[in-house]
């Protein structure tokens, strides 16, 4: 999980990830945040995310980030 | 190569983005297809390696496409070649890779290039009460303003509905010179995190500084907003200078290129 954070505070340092129960409710992450996120972890995790899995509800905490990251063959 | 029917068009639209094609320009959500697809405004092609929709604008037609190389622009070079039109490609892209410079594999009238600007909370204190809500007595004058300033393709402009609804939910603020409006700025929040979607000087107005103030009064009602993005044309350099310079906006390396068959 620490990795998954540091992970999003290179992406949005301005934001504390500890401090919000939704980070695209919140705004700490748009759509092209999403963009450039499937990017990261899909080269540290070794993982293919499905395009069909791009939707809000797998980035909007750190658990839904790292269970997609499995979903997708990546190991956390 | 085959003209695929209304009927088949969501089938193939589900069934595409399972594939984990490699790339795709396919941004919307699966609602907004369904809408376009009531409107009997889509149609696709199906080929071995990549699918490609053309969305129905009304003076242009929207290029969508899910391949596994850049292959699909030739099918795309196929079904465009009798058909006399204006096609819109939109690509963003993180960095600025050149397999996704279209240029060199079609003819393009023209390639629009905005980048995404960031400012992380790097705001100096701003106050200033120069500015009003615009209101639904502006609303003319802003689709004017709006008109003559920006293009159709690409710079997003809002539809009257979408400009309504700004104007109700007070996320348009103007400056006036007596009755005139010489700029406005339209902007989309989202509890911590500001959007701004629209700056607009008025051309008579131009080179006095107003963009600044409304970047001013822009900034004095968003201060305790934690980021701040928009879009601005890489080859609209008093613009990035304004947004870089004066209010520590950064370059993000996130490109949205538009290439106009």
């Amino acid at each position: 999980m620490e990795e998954i954070y540091k992970i999003l505070s290179e992406l949005r340092p301005e934001f504390d990830f500890t401090d919000s129960d939704d980070f695209v409710e919140d705004g700490y992450l748009d759509s092209f945040d999403i963009i450039s996120l499937v990017s990261a972890i899909e080269e540290k995790y070794n993982a293919k995310i499905d395009g069909l899995d791009v939707v809000p509800e797998n980035f909007c905490t750190v658990e839904a980030i790292a269970a997609l990251i499995r979903k997708s063959g990546g190991t956390i | 190569m085959s003209m695929i029917t209304k009927e088949q068009i969501y089938h193939l639209y589900t069934e595409a983005i399972q594939k984990k094609y490699r790339y795709s320009n396919c941004y919307f959500q699966p609602q907004r297809f369904e809408e376009w697809l009531k409107e009997d405004a889509v149609s696709c092609y199906s080929f071995e390696n990549s699918i490609i929709f053309l969305l129905n604008e009304t003076d242009h037609i929207k290029v969508f496409f899910m391949s596994d190389d850049f292959e699909w622009i030739n099918n795309f070079k196929i079904i465009v070649e009798n058909i006399q039109n204006i096609y819109v490609i939109e690509i963003v892209t993180k960095g600025d890779p050149e397999c996704y410079d279209l240029s060199t594999k079609i003819r393009c009238r023209e390639i629009i290039k905005y980048e995404r600007l960031r400012n992380g909370g790097e705001i100096s204190e701003s106050k200033t009460d120069e500015y009003f809500y615009c209101t639904e007595k502006d609303h003319k004058i802003l689709r004017e303003m709006m008109d003559s300033t920006f293009r159709p393709i690409g710079d997003h402009i809002p539809s009257d509905i979408e400009l309504d609804g700004f104007i109700k939910s007070k996320s348009i603020i103007g400056i006036y010179d007596n009755e005139s409006i010489a700029g406005f700025i339209i902007f989309e929040d989202t509890k911590k995190t500001s959007y701004v979607r629209m700056l607009c000087v008025n051309e008579k107005y131009r080179g006095k500084g107003i963009g600044n103030k409304l970047m001013q009064c822009y900034f004095s009602i968003h201060k305790d907003f934690k980021s701040f993005t928009l879009w601005c044309r890489a080859d609209n350099t008093p613009a990035l200078n304004l947004y870089i310079n004066k209010w520590n906006y950064k370059k993000e390396n996130l490109y949205n290129y538009i290439f106009i068959v």
